[in-house]
């Protein structure tokens, strides 16, 4: 259905993609080798309106967005609509970011995400047959597997790493799934008040772990 | 609901910083964010702090549509 429990490999062949598209973006640029600083003049020449300003924008950041986009939609064409939504909202409201708040990339992914989000539940809100219902809550832990395989020592996932495993699930798979409370209830086959507990006092020692 | 609790906007931001909310109080919240600098603040906490779980991942090359 919507394939939110595909899991787009952390590899991927390009060689039977068009020619055509290799203009696309410098995919092999890691989010954190992208210049923060150029990303936030580019956005803020965007909000001025600088066409030109938002290509090179568009050049830097997509490829990174697409990832993310592709690691929360699972298939590629939803992610290219996904995509392309938060690049139209990324034009829309570069005025409103807010550059002592948040680093570029992180409202960029931020709102590559809620594209991605409002994409899930759309198709998610359709009616689903017994598969889809149970392909949709297949339980995923491919974010997790991901952090294991490619351990860089960061401190998101040290930090991960001290939470207990049901806290953690729970906010790795709404993070990429955008899961509801009540979609987490199902998928994880635990109460509500479980729930909203591991996810509370996962974020909470995350945050604590984080800051300190 | 008291928007002016501090555990509460604290909560609140972070459910909405992961995905949790439902799309009928994600607007609404984004509305209150419109107007309330310390809850964007306490949001952009929260999503620093997930964002990490993104830079894992290998950037793609992005499809024909782009550019």
């Amino acid at each position: 259905m919507n394939g939110t429990a595909a899991q787009p490999g952390l590899t991927s062949q390009y060689s039977d993609e068009p020619r055509a598209r290799r203009r696309c973006c410098v995919w092999s640029v890691l989010i954190s080798s992208v210049d923060a600083d150029e990303l936030r003049h580019l956005l803020a020449q965007c909000a001025l309106g600088d066409r030109r300003a938002f290509e090179t924008l568009y050049r830097k950041a997509s490829a990174q967005l697409f990832a993310v986009a592709l690691r929360c939609m699972g298939h590629r064409d939803h992610a290219e609509d996904v995509l392309q939504e938060a690049f139209v909202r990324i034009w829309n409201s570069a005025s409103q970011y807010d550059a002592g708040l948040s680093a570029p990339m992180t409202w960029m992914v931020s709102i590559t995400r809620n594209k991605a989000i409002d994409q899930l539940r759309k198709h998610r809100d359709e009616p689903l047959s017994d598969e889809q219902a149970m392909a949709l809550f297949d339980p995923t832990p491919s974010a997790h597997e991901q952090l294991e395989t490619h351990r860089d020592a960061t401190a998101l996932q040290r930090c991960l790493d001290t939470l207990e495993g049901m806290q953690r699930q729970s906010i790795v798979t709404a993070y990429f799934q955008g899961a509801s409370h009540s979609e987490l209830v199902t998928q994880l086959a635990a109460p509500l008040g479980t729930v909203k507990s591991w996810i509370r006092r996962g974020m909470e020692r995350l945050r604590r772990c984080l800051e300190s | 609901m008291n928007y002016l609790q501090p555990e509460l906007r604290r909560a609140l931001a972070a459910d909405y910083a992961i995905g949790l909310m439902p799309s009928t109080a994600r607007r609404r919240f984004e509305g209150l964010l419109l107007d309330d600098p310390g809850l964007r603040a306490e949001v952009a906490k929260w999503q620093e702090s997930l964002v990490g779980l993104t830079s894992s991942l290998a950037p793609k090359r992005c499809p024909s549509a782009c550019g």
